[in-house]
């Protein structure tokens, strides 16, 4: 139960009436019964009412602390709310009891019990008073506290199909897909060869984004492959104003790794950084093997650089979550100015991961 | 014959060799005396052509680097007519509805692009005046950017070392302001930049960073606790962070909605 939750004294109150103002008007009903039937006290209808009336009294004033601080935590409230039954039953009591001069040990038996068993009865409403209530407010709150986690749940929920759903739409982003379409159609009547090459890579990319959903593990060298798959069909759009090298440690070719989780760090950098350039530039990636079983990958590129401001992009956001994800603490990750210009991405992650 | 029917002239400008080639052939087999003086490769260079040219009219790729197609439509609006090119894109359609500029779609479709021809050709020949302004396209563009144009921070530069690193600010917990700089915390990391809290409070998304204080902003998503105290002042604590932050009282009426 969060401490800080707050609770909707109104409505407690009212539950408490609904619930339990039967029960203790039988019980009063039986009390007062009891006490003049056992102990012989006179009254009975004085009592009845006095007892029925003292709870109620008590729970009005203890209550508007409750309404007036709304956001007190639960033992704050808890306290202040016995406290101030308390001071109600110390005021009653005082007005209430007959005032004897006498509180000796010797006092005579019909002074010791009236007053005895006034202070009985004006604990035995505090007790009530406050056991009403805290039953009424854990019960509120438990409540209130399930209808908002499912509420939270049902919006992760919704979150994570959106997020998935986005990140399907940018990696076959329909400007890429028609742009590259264009030049496969123009190629395919100038140069046959080099539009079956681009088709072929066109494919692959297509695949790859399309199948990350079944399986999310490839090799470095697989997805290396499709870095480069994708980096060629830009090759072929953007002509000279697009360099590229890919360069990797032959050892760790092999190594497990999460497959499009580099592919949207290579199209920011082309989107935000060579795109824009009038002259283009230079993509450069790198995958080394780092001390302790450790994989470290490079990719700059020499483009416009990044704004502030620039749109992290559903991929880009989602890498670094995934890298959270998957590797949790030892996953590294940052993007930093690459000199003279553009950005320079490293990522630096354990062999294993999640 | 007399009079020798002039050639209209157009240019082409697309930053992609391919897509410019699909566009000329496409224009050259409907058009055939159409004579496209020029192809750009960027939109610097297509504002240059159409002020030095003077072409009847200009194809240009909406995204292109250096100047954007409407960019260059707008620097250069009244001399020439113009068609924009572009591969599907929602926001560029949604942004030509009900607007009196034509547009063609990569790849081309001929049907379509006939149209677009024809109408071009009738309007050149009849010499009816250039409607496009300026007005025109600063509202496409306008439209094109709208989606960006709440624009908050998303990266914030920090110098670690040598390097300038850029943090996203999903991972920021906090801002603090600290004499002249602003400290930038992160879960494990300190940062200090240049900027005033004042200043931050303007660029960042209000729906992710909430002022609480004079000198204080908290990441919401990191938010933990907040207890209120009587004096409608309060304390907030976040997640994996052991500071107590002050909420003070003018700005705590954020909270009251929270």
């Amino acid at each position: 139960m969060n401490n800080y939750q707050p609770v909707d004294a109104i409505k407690i109150t009212k539950r408490i009436f609904i619930q339990y103002f039967p029960v203790w008007i039988l019980y009063t009903f039986f009390t007062s019964l009891l006490l003049k039937q056992v102990w012989g006290m006179e009254g009975f209808v004085s009592n009845f009412i006095g007892m029925l009336g003292r709870p109620a009294i008590m729970y009005i004033f203890a209550i508007l602390p409750v309404i007036f601080f709304k956001n007190m935590p639960i033992i704050p409230r808890r306290i202040c709310f016995a406290t101030v039954c308390l001071i109600v039953m110390g005021i009653d009591s005082f007005m209430h009891l007959p005032l004897v001069d006498d509180f000796s040990f010797n006092r005579p038996l019909e002074v010791i019990i009236p007053q005895t068993y006034g202070l009985m009865i004006d604990l035995t409403c505090v007790i009530v008073a406050c056991w009403f209530y805290f039953m009424e407010e854990k019960q509120y709150m438990t409540e209130t506290k399930t209808i908002a986690e499912e509420n939270i749940k049902a919006n992760n929920e919704k979150k994570v199909t959106e997020t998935y759903l986005k990140l399907l739409q940018a990696q076959i982003e329909p400007h890429f897909l028609f742009n590259t379409l264009t030049s496969i159609l123009v190629l395919s009547e100038k140069e046959p060869q080099k539009a079956k090459i681009m088709h072929d890579n066109f494919m692959q990319y297509l695949k790859a984004t399309l199948e990350k959903t079944r399986a999310s593990i490839t090799t470095v060298g697989q997805d290396l492959e499709l870095i480069r798959a994708y980096l060629d069909i830009f090759k072929v759009r953007m002509g000279k104003r697009l360099q590229f090298s890919i360069e990797a440690d032959g050892e760790i070719v092999d190594l497990p790794f999460p497959s499009m989780l580099i592919q949207p760090i290579v199209e920011n950098a082309i989107r935000h950084g060579l795109e824009p350039k009038i002259d283009g530039g230079e993509i450069r990636i790198k995958v080394t093997k780092q001390e302790g079983d450790r994989l470290r990958w490079e990719i700059e590129d020499t483009g416009t650089g990044m704004s502030e401001k620039a749109d992290m992009g559903t991929g880009l956001s989602n890498v670094i979550e995934r890298i959270e994800t998957l590797y949790g603490k030892d996953g590294h990750f940052s993007i930093k100015d690459n000199k003279p210009s553009g950005v320079k991405v490293t990522l630096e992650v354990p062999y294993t991961y999640v | 014959m007399s009079d020798i029917k002039e050639k209209s002239r157009a240019i082409i400008a697309d930053d992609e060799d391919l897509s410019r080639i699909h566009i000329k052939d496409k224009l050259l087999s409907m058009w055939p005396d159409l004579d496209i003086v020029g192809e750009a490769e960027n939109g610097v260079e297509a504002k240059r052509m159409i002020e030095e040219l003077q072409p009847d009219c200009a194809f240009l790729d909406i995204k292109m680097p250096g100047l954007s197609g409407m960019e260059v439509a707008k620097a250069t609006a009244g001399i020439c007519r113009v068609v924009f090119i572009t591969a599907y894109d929602q926001y560029a359609l949604d942004a030509f509805e009900n607007e009196a500029v034509d547009y063609i779609l990569k790849p081309i479709t001929e049907d379509r692009f006939a149209k677009t021809v024809m109408r071009l050709k009738t309007q050149i020949d009849s010499k009816s005046p250039i409607n496009n302004t300026m007005e025109i396209f600063e509202r496409l563009i306008l439209k094109i950017n709208t989606p960006m144009a709440k624009q908050y921070l998303k990266w914030i530069r920090v110098q670690v070392m040598d390097n300038v690193i850029l943090v996203p600010v999903k991972k920021i917990y906090f801002f603090q302001a600290r004499d002249n700089y602003t400290v930038v915390m992160t879960n494990d990391e300190e940062h200090l930049i240049r900027k005033t809290i004042t200043e931050l409070e303007a660029e960042l998304d209000p729906e992710m960073f909430i002022r609480i204080h004079r000198g204080t902003i908290v990441n919401a998503d990191y938010i933990d606790k907040i207890s209120h105290l009587p004096s409608s002042r309060g304390q907030l604590k976040l997640k994996d962070r052991p500071e107590i932050h002050q909420i003070s009282r003018s700005y705590s009426n954020r909270f009251k909605q929270m």
